[in-house]
């Protein structure tokens, strides 16, 4: 994820870079980044414009002089990562009474391949996907969404949620249990589901 | 379900989101954010950033927000709060009066102390009988305590 092309300049370079005033290291570290960022805060989340807002927040930070980094002590996307957390949880706390609709326009797209029932299929399990990650305990979430779905570093991940490696093993671990539990109850439920109306269709 | 077939629709979610990103206008903003905070102050040493006008913002906000908190009890107990004193010495190292309901920190980053002159009599609004209250006119020094949302949090009055 996000990892440097050959030749690009690392994120320390764009550091300076920037703390020195070049617009252009700034963007391409933000282009670099936001990406990642977004996604954490959007499958934290479910919506769209909450990770747009993560997004904007967590780079206000840099803009700002990123208080409390220190280079040689972490890393860039450790920060980041936590920066963005810090900001996901004190809105989802803050936006709790609200049950969100899914603002993700997934399901109402017309798939563009010709194998419309397979795409169509596969849709609706990364939905069920998705929406089975929403419904995680949080720090089983968190741990989930960085390690499981964006293949960030075990340090990376412990850096941004404040615990040990240990520990984020263990959520991921416990995650993977629980997400795989409800993603196969589900599955029993649909396939109950559709035996009965085929045999309801039956008669 | 299966570790496997988990592992396989983990993969098939990061793959259907690997494009996906902050919308156009979130990168406007903050290229815009990042030029604002690289021009140099106008005047004074302010640092990057966070320069002079900044600070003379809070301190302007933090001005205001104290006057309208004296005005708002002023307004509220016209009568005057129960006299109370405050023990000796007490008022030269006073803990900060909540202004606001609940939790006066939530929602808050970040907070800023502003040093704010206020008429003798904003002390008996915020329940001290001031000791010669026969000089009126004469002004107290106060710490108001204001939020980066701009809203006032606390104010203790100082010798």
């Amino acid at each position: 994820m996000a990892a440097t092309e050959r030749g690009a300049p690392s994120d320390d370079d764009l550091l300076r870079l920037l703390r020195d005033g070049d617009e252009a290291a700034f963007t391409a570290l933000y282009r670099r980044w936001q990406g990642p960022v977004y996604r954490f805060a959007l499958r934290m989340s479910g919506r769209e414009a909450l990770a747009d807002d993560v997004v904007q927040e967590t780079f206000l930070t840099v803009v700002h002089g990123m208080p409390g980094f220190e280079a040689g002590r972490g890393s860039l996307a450790g920060w980041l990562f936590g920066v963005a957390r810090n900001q996901i949880l004190r809105r989802l706390r803050r936006e709790r009474p609200f049950i969100p609709l899914s603002d993700h326009g997934a399901a109402a797209e017309v798939p563009a391949s010709d194998d419309v029932f397979a795409e169509v299929a596969e849709r609706r399990e990364l939905e069920r996907l998705r929406r089975a990650v929403l419904a995680l305990p949080e720090h089983y979430r968190e741990a989930l969404v960085l390690c499981g779905l964006q293949g960030v570093s075990y340090e990376d991940a412990a850096e941004a949620l404040g615990c040990a490696v240990g520990t984020v093993r263990s959520r991921l671990s416990r995650g993977r249990e629980l997400l795989a539990a409800r993603l196969g109850a589900t599955e029993t439920r649909s396939a109950e589901d559709g035996r009965m109306g085929a045999a309801g269709g039956g008669r | 379900m299966k570790e496997r077939d988990l592992d396989a629709l983990l993969q098939s979610a990061a793959a259907a989101d690997a494009g996906t990103g902050a919308s156009e206008r979130v990168e406007a903003a903050l290229v815009l954010a990042y030029r604002e905070a690289q021009r140099p102050p106008r005047s004074g040493t302010g640092s990057r950033g966070f320069g002079l006008r900044a600070a003379r913002d809070w301190f302007w906000a933090g001005l205001a927000a104290a006057a309208a908190v004296v005005a708002f009890v002023a307004v509220l107990r016209p009568g005057g709060p129960t006299a109370t004193t405050p023990t000796a010495g007490a008022d030269a190292e006073l803990a900060f009066t909540p202004l606001v309901y609940g939790d006066p920190w939530s929602d808050v980053e970040a907070v800023q102390v502003v040093h704010v002159e206020l008429p003798r009599t904003a002390l008996a609004a915020f329940g001290y009988a001031p000791a010669g209250l026969e000089s009126e006119g004469a002004a107290v020094q106060a710490d108001v305590l204001v939020g980066n949302d701009g809203i006032a949090r606390g104010i203790r009055f100082v010798r």
